[in-house]
């Protein structure tokens, strides 16, 4: 990389940098994109289902946080100096990979609000 | 004809309405993934530094796109797209953090951040000139790790504006933040990356 005279000129060198790594991804890995595309297009066709089982993954995750803490707190030789995960809600997130769509569909609300507004977007 | 028979035509002539449709947009889907798939895979690997994880990520945000907002108008979909990618790497990296606390709390590391390999993951190398090949990809290396040290917002205003090419008001929506902040963030992560990068240089 030649050294940049200024933002334009530097962004551009990054640009041109960044899409020559995209260029030359593998076949393993685009391999691999296509499935997940695949896999993404195979949900557009189906009703989203949420399984019952995760319902009950915040209740889970709290259960298995207490059994946590107490198991913790029954071991004589621990390091105590630690700071201990904070929160039940620790343990819930580690736990939880998917319950976090909820947050993301209160953002969306606000979000297709914004996007309303905006009918330059593109 | 009678009646039910017209009701059954109606009917019939709206599935295939419905069908053409869902058809329609699924191509469309698969037209816009091809487009971004792989800027975003890129861009969620600086992010996470890790090809595996950014492969996830990417899929994750195109399923969710799919399943939720594939019925919005498609000049709004790159702005969805690449906020739902990063709110999952924001996640992946809280879940890191609160994975990192709980590892030091049993007395174990975690895996080293340092143990991502940047020539591990090099490009496919195949029909380029040896000389372009090794001053691109020492540049990107270069650009890769002074990026991936930014603080998150400037790192994704600086990609989403310069890699991916949203505009400022797309930037905005995609990081769910306002115009004034995007060009803040976007300021100085050129800033700082000018910076580290003349250092690297010299």
């Amino acid at each position: 990389m030649n050294t940049p005279r200024n933002d334009k000129e530097f962004v551009d060198t990054a640009k041109q940098s960044f899409d020559a790594s995209v260029e030359q991804l593998d076949a393993a890995t685009l391999s691999k994109l296509n499935q997940a595309r695949q896999r993404a297009l195979s949900h557009a066709r189906q009703p989203s289902r949420r399984y019952a089982w995760s319902r009950m993954a915040p209740a889970a995750g709290i259960a298995a946080a207490a059994a946590v803490a107490i198991f913790m707190m029954q071991q004589p030789g621990l390091d105590n100096t630690v700071m201990a995960p904070s929160t039940a809600s620790d343990f819930e997130l580690l736990l939880d990979e998917h319950e976090l769509d909820m947050f993301e569909e209160l953002e969306f609300f606000a979000l297709m609000g914004e996007l309303e507004e905006r009918s330059d977007v593109g | 004809m009678n009646t039910s028979t017209i009701v059954f035509e109606v009917s019939w002539a709206g599935e295939q309405d419905t069908r053409t449709s869902a058809l329609q947009t699924e191509r469309q889907l698969n037209r816009f993934f091809v487009e971004v798939e792989r800027r975003a895979l890129r861009i969620a690997e600086i992010s996470v530094r890790d090809r595996d994880e950014a492969l996830d990520l990417v899929q994750d945000a195109m399923i969710k796109l799919a399943q939720k907002y594939a019925d919005r108008p498609e000049n709004e979909w790159t702005p969805l797209f690449y906020r739902i990618l990063q709110n999952g790497i924001r996640d992946w990296h809280r879940r890191q953090a609160v994975r990192n606390r709980v590892m030091v709390w049993f007395g174990r590391s975690s895996k080293d951040e340092d143990e991502y390999d940047l020539i591990a993951q090099a490009e496919d190398t195949a029909g380029r000139a040896p000389d372009e090949e090794l001053q691109n990809s020492e540049a990107m290396q270069g650009l890769e790790l002074a990026v991936g040290q930014l603080p998150a917002r400037q790192r994704e205003a600086f990609m989403l504006r310069t890699f991916e090419g949203l505009n400022v008001a797309a930037t905005a929506v995609a990081m769910g933040c306002s115009q004034g902040s995007v060009k803040t963030h976007y300021s100085r992560a050129i800033h700082t990356l000018r910076e580290r990068l003349g250092e690297h240089r010299q």
